[in-house]
């Protein structure tokens, strides 16, 4: 047991960390080693107990078995085909527009938000079915790669979504309340995202082209119903899970459970259900669920090490100490978790950074619920900003060689996206109201 | 010899991994039940709630080796896809001593003696009326560790091997 100082173990072990998870180690060991190391020297064994009982009492969370019934779930939606009949639906209605595919994916990238929790299956789905689809109507490489990121990353945070379920026990709020709170913002995002591919088409007509009429003359009946029977099984699936919690009937966990169970009797029903099926989804949702549940319980331990340390206290001191009153703290920490989002995978900064940073939000007078909902947008941004962007990755992973899109071309696309989320950040720091309207309509 | 070692532990990991990915299916099951039959049919079981999160973290940590052999604990690989395979092995080889030893020490050793403490006192989980021993989640969460730890060496021998041999097992 060695003497340092609070001030001098917290840059020690912030710094060691990120050095170690630059290293390219998988994330969760350079977190656990760190936390193993400085609870060894500073407490000695009596660490060791403090360190395998926090691993213990995340794995056993409740309230995150929400993850692998939220990832269960997306992954029986992925294989039920309902992207594909929302897009022919959608397509007939919004193709005469000009600028009307990309601003299609964008509006199923929302959809599908609501339903699933995590980004790999929006944007697998979006790359296969909506990225096709406008590259060979002749629009802009890059506007159509941006808008299949930016829209596929709205899973994370539309409700349902991963991130807001391991979000609530880091900072002690309940989760129903953050998928509240979520909803707008989302919205405001998706509506964002519309309105500057809209205006882009208006100007540039050449890079998003409209549908030649005789391509999608169709009866307006026939419309309508493809519509409406596209719409009407996701429109359920939604209901049964985010009504439930809206309304005050059951928690997340037993919602998402529920809805993975309702996804796999739409699987079945649309007779894409087949014993492989199950076990690719069950698989699938096996290694993700370990993945994050090995980086939470390494983080978990890291931040019982250094609260114990007294470091929690001195990261308190240092952000109210930035100059500009609580705003200008508040931009501090909100500027370092978008530097963390450009190398750093979400799930260690959501695992380590949220319990050392949500103390701050009364202390600054802020709204808990509006604090870790800008913190949650900021977040999203990290899906897209590279070097490190699951969603960019997601979207090289599955989008077909034959189409030609390059790296240069999908960065070039997305960085618009980038600030228009910004933007957003800027509109709900001046109307809260877009955050925490909902939630308070919520039932107790 | 160490060809055996490491294709010996890469099947033990993709058994524990075949057999685990049930258990996703279960928790969904055991949940939806649970709902059900509380909010439709107003009788709550008394079960569920340990059950579930045991099932969960039986799940998750018994992942964990299956996970590793396939590379599906994420990395931020921005610089290490830069360097060779060699580089990447000696990476691998250095930050496995330095960070992965102790913590793997540290998990076998503290969930150890929080099996024998349970079983030795019968502990029960305490969250409801149902109290189900302890034990036994207890022993998977360790059983979950060592079969990781395992995975962990195995790789350790890989990138051992490339950085000395400069080819695969």
């Amino acid at each position: 047991m060695i003497d340092i100082s609070p001030e001098l173990t917290t840059i020690l072990m912030m710094g060691l960390i990120l050095l170690g998870v630059l290293t390219g180690f998988p994330l969760a060991v350079p977190i656990g080693g760190v936390a193993v190391i400085f609870g060894f020297l500073l407490f000695g064994t009596g660490s060791i107990e403090m360190i395998s009982g926090r691993v213990y009492s995340l794995v056993t969370n409740y309230t995150l078995l929400a993850v692998p019934a939220f990832i269960f779930m997306g992954g029986m939606l992925e294989h039920s085909g309902i992207a594909e009949k929302m897009y022919d639906a959608l397509y007939l209605w919004l193709g005469g527009f000009r600028g009307g595919l990309a601003i299609i994916t964008v509006l199923i990238g929302t959809i599908m938000a609501a339903c699933v929790g995590v980004i790999a299956a929006s944007i697998t789905m979006l790359a296969m079915v909506a990225l096709p689809a406008m590259i060979r109507r002749g629009y802009d490489k890059s506007l159509a790669s941006g808008a299949v990121v930016a829209g596929g990353c709205l899973g994370i945070l539309i409700p349902p979504s991963i991130m807001l379920v391991i979000y609530g026990p880091m900072a002690w709020i309940s989760v129903g309340k953050l998928f509240m709170a979520a909803f707008f913002p989302g919205f405001t995002l998706s509506a964002l995202y519309c309105t500057y591919i809209a205006v882009r088409a208006y100007l540039q007509p050449q890079i998003a082209p409209s549908i030649p009429p005789e391509e999608r003359n169709v009866p307006f009946l026939k419309k309508t119903v493809l519509l409406i029977t596209s719409m009407a099984p996701t429109a359920i699936l939604i209901m049964a899970v985010l009504g439930v919690i809206f309304l005050g009937i059951a928690a997340p966990t037993e919602a998402s459970a529920t809805g993975a169970f309702v996804a796999t009797l739409l699987a079945i029903v649309y007779r894409r259900f087949s014993f492989k099926v199950l076990k690719e989804t069950a698989l699938g949702t096996l290694k993700l669920t370990s993945m994050i549940l090995l980086i939470g319980s390494c983080a978990f331990a890291f931040v019982g090490v250094f609260l114990s340390a007294g470091c929690g206290n001195v990261v308190e001191e240092l952000i109210l100490a930035t100059p500009g009153g609580r705003w200008g703290a508040f931009a501090a920490v909100m500027f370092i978790v978008f530097l963390l989002g450009f190398f750093i995978d979400w799930i260690g900064i959501l695992f380590i950074i949220v319990p050392i940073i949500s103390p701050l939000a009364p202390a600054l007078g802020f709204d808990p619920l509006w604090f870790a909902m800008m913190i949650c947008v900021n977040l999203q941004m990290s899906f897209m900003t590279p070097p490190f962007a699951p969603g960019i990755f997601f979207l090289r992973g599955t989008a077909s060689k034959e189409l030609g899109v390059s790296m240069a071309d999908i960065i070039r696309g997305v960085v618009p996206f980038i600030i228009l989320v910004m933007i957003g950040l800027c509109l709900m720091a001046v109307f809260p109201q877009i955050i925490l309207w909902l939630p308070n309509m919520m039932i107790k | 010899m160490m060809k055996t070692l490491v294709r010996i532990i890469d099947t033990v990991s993709e058994y524990t991994g075949q057999g685990a990915l049930w258990l996703s299916v279960a928790l969904v099951l055991v949940l939806t039940y649970e709902t059900t039959s509380r909010y439709v049919f107003n009788a709550p079981t008394q079960w569920v709630y340990e059950t579930s999160y045991m099932i969960g973290a039986s799940m998750a940590v018994l992942g964990w080796s299956y996970t590793h052999r396939h590379h599906g604990h994420i990395r931020v690989d921005v610089f290490y896809t830069r360097f060779s395979l060699r580089g990447q092995a000696i990476i691998d080889v250095v930050i496995s001593l330095l960070f992965l030893l102790p913590l793997l020490c540290v998990l076998i050793y503290g969930s150890y003696s929080s099996m024998q403490f349970a079983w030795g006192i019968n502990e029960r989980l305490p969250e409801s009326s149902f109290r189900p021993p302890a034990g036994p989640i207890k022993t998977v969460i360790l059983v979950g560790i060592c079969l990781f730890a395992l995975q962990c060496v195995a790789e350790f021998i890989r990138s051992l091997y490339m950085m000395t041999r400069k080819r695969k097992v």
